[in-house]
């Protein structure tokens, strides 16, 4: 069970005996073992459908289908898509809602989930784990608040698609990268400079570009870069990000205009954090624990936090 | 510890250590009196007693195909920290221990003990363990059986429809030699905290190391399989804030009230692999308290399989998803919890003897 939370909510496991009792709830429906059949997945979203209770709940997230390791969603989409009027009311929505005790993260078999942007216009909220097969496809969507994508590995292709993406109420933006032994492939100003155009996403609040093993080149870029005005809230966290990159913050154009900034599980001394603080005093920092080099045969190995 | 706590409650006690009780059993003979309530603990990682029982088990394990060594060889044997081998043979040393302490015993006559001998057996077993919890119904994580090769885990895991197990040394304690696999159609990936050197060596390391190279994997699960190893599925555990957890509930009388929350990024959730312990009263409030009564209660149940047990440490998962509370293993040295007390004080150790003393009071009067 990935999340005990999403949107905001407890997340309580659908079941057929059960049914739905919360209101204004968010429900999760997903097999308990990866090893029994898709079509007991279909059947638990037609009872899920069929609950007179349905229109209470705000929130869906889809957890493990069958052979999630081998097998895409893609059933599973398209009866999402088959039955979406019944869904409408719907405003979050997780595909591949597993953690690593279930599924390993890179293992998630995702699949092309254009069809939740096209056929979902009122979603506010859009999670999505694993990258393995995704593809987002031509993404317009005029209500979608929060995007959010956990990978082990992200690749270029998926970020071109949010690159390209029309999302104009989008406030948060939240990726993880991960490391090319995963799927990551990304060239860090080719790729992620788009999505830092001015206006690309007109009201975004939140940016999270996280456990990605090019960490030290997205500050970078993020040290020269201005970041569009309405961005108050910004996470580098779970990656590499050693000390030196980061002495860039100190002058980075983003700095004045943030509220919040996450730098947890990278490789940064106090020191730094303390700079940052000194300089920037409005700034909420958060420094959580920190990782540390490993050392085989003279040379330092740097590793993301999901990495799998 | 044990003995701080029935230091203070002005107990008598005498202690006799495990190189004392395998180098000169006789010396335990002497020692034990009628009216005597035994303890038997934990023999430790002490290289000297690990030889010792190596000694008592060289017979028995003659018998079996598992990796042993001579009597002679124990002699020389040198001292590899962390090293696995004849785990087995260990367990084996110990079961003979045992017996001669129960044997001992019986002659006196009245005397009693904590956990018998024949309880802690079981718990050390934990092939027979399975079949304890299985045989009295109670709610546990799925044996799938013993395997002796890396060919042998997967057809096994082919025929039970398991994509991914825990593989665990039969009589390990704590973390050692346990190992989490699992594979698709075209991967595998095995997390463990045991490590193999140039040589095919094993050793217990308090880092948990992914191998994702099928060669390494299945040359350390064919060097683990010559121990007694078991299968058991991988059970997703639940999680709570973002960590998979379980919970190690210490039973003292038929009474929980020493309960830990081990918190985990990896498989393995063992406090000394550098796990948190986690915030168990944000957990009950996030469960409920039906569940938390049902967890205390399968506990309980999961204990009283084990005929002659009284202080145990039992180790409990909450399933991802469905909540479905399953018992992973009874550990008969399982009452260390440091700082943890009881609502009346009291930390496992004096709880225990607490109870002691009152088994004497009672007797007195």
């Amino acid at each position: 069970m990935a999340a005990d939370f999403f949107y905001n909510k407890k997340v309580h496991q659908f079941t057929k005996s059960e049914g739905i009792t919360e209101k204004n709830s968010v429900y999760r429906l997903g097999l308990e073992y990866m090893d029994d059949e898709d079509q007991k997945l279909i059947e638990l979203i037609d009872a899920f459908l069929q609950d007179p209770n349905l229109k209470e709940v705000i929130g869906l997230s889809i957890g493990i289908w069958a052979d999630a390791y081998d097998s895409d969603c893609e059933s599973i989409i398209n009866k999402l898509v088959e039955e979406k009027e019944h869904l409408q009311h719907i405003e979050a929505l997780f595909i591949g809602d597993m953690d690593f005790d279930e599924c390993e993260i890179s293992w998630i078999q995702q699949t092309n989930l254009n069809a939740i942007f096209k056929n979902f216009p009122n979603l506010k909220v859009f999670q999505i784990k694993g990258s393995e097969g995704l593809a987002l496809g031509e993404i317009e969507h005029q209500n979608l608040e929060t995007l959010v994508i956990q990978s082990g590995g992200l690749s270029k292709n998926v970020l071109q698609e949010i690159g390209n993406a029309t999302l104009p109420k989008l406030k948060h933006l939240e990726l993880w990268l991960g490391t090319d032994d995963y799927g990551y492939d990304c060239e860090v100003e080719a790729d992620i400079l788009p999505l830092l155009e001015d206006g690309k996403f007109p009201l975004l609040f939140h940016l999270g570009l996280q456990n990605c093993i090019d960490a030290d080149d997205i500050v970078q870029l993020i040290s020269m870069t201005p970041l569009q005005e309405t961005i108050l809230s910004l996470d580098l966290s779970m990656g590499t990000l050693g000390d030196k990159s980061a002495e860039g913050l100190l002058n980075a154009p983003c700095m004045p205009q943030l509220c919040y900034l996450n730098l947890s599980s990278n490789y940064l001394s106090s020191g730094i954090g303390q700079k940052i603080k000194e300089k920037f005093p409005h700034i909420e920092l958060k420094m959580g624990e920190q990782k540390e080099e490993d050392v085989y045969d003279d040379e330092t190995y740097r590793y993301v936090d999901v990495g799998e | 510890m044990m003995q701080e706590a029935l230091h203070s409650y002005q107990l008598n006690y005498q202690t006799i250590a495990w190189i004392d009780l395998l180098s000169t059993p006789h010396s335990f003979e002497e020692l034990v009196e009628e009216n005597d309530i035994i303890k038997i603990d934990s023999f430790g990682e002490n290289f000297d007693v690990f030889k010792g029982l190596l000694k008592w088990g060289s017979e028995s394990i003659k018998k079996e195909e598992f990796h042993q060594i001579s009597k002679e060889e124990i002699d020389i044997l040198p001292n590899d920290k962390g090293r696995i081998q004849y785990s087995r043979q260990a367990y084996l040393g110990f079961k003979e221990a045992l017996k001669f302490v129960e044997n001992c015993v019986m002659k006196k006559g009245n005397v009693r003990f904590m956990n018998t001998p024949t309880a802690i057996l079981q718990m050390f077993d934990k092939k027979n363990a399975h079949q304890i919890l299985l045989e009295h119904h109670v709610a546990k994580t799925k044996f799938l059986g013993t395997v002796r090769s890396y060919e042998e885990l997967h057809q096994m895991m082919n025929q039970a429809k398991e994509h991914q197990v825990f593989i665990k040394l039969a009589h390990g304690s704590s973390s050692s030699g346990v190992m989490a696999y699992r594979r698709s159609k075209s991967r595998e990936v095995l997390k463990t905290s045991v490590e193999i050197d140039k040589s095919s060596a094993l050793y217990n390391s308090l880092n948990i190391s992914t191998y994702r190279d099928a060669t390494k994997i299945k040359l350390i699960i064919n060097q683990l399989a010559k121990e007694h190893l078991i299968v058991e599925k991988w059970e997703p555990k639940a999680t709570f804030n973002n960590k998979v957890f379980d919970l190690r509930l210490v039973v003292i009388g038929q009474k929980v009230e020493h309960v830990v929350m081990r918190s985990s990024t990896s498989p393995m959730t063992n406090l000394h692999l550098g796990n948190e312990r986690g915030d168990l009263n944000g957990l009950i409030d996030y469960l409920g308290n039906e569940k938390w009564e049902e967890i205390k209660k399968t506990a309980l149940q999961a204990v009283r399989s084990f005929q002659g047990a009284m202080v145990t440490g039992v180790d409990l998962m909450v399933q991802a998803n469905s909540h479905k509370v399953k018992i992973i293993e009874v550990n008969a040295f399982g009452d260390l919890v440091p700082r943890i007390v009881n609502s009346e004080g009291r930390t496992t150790y004096e709880e225990q003897a607490f109870i002691i003393k009152s088994i004497f009071d009672e007797v007195l009067t």
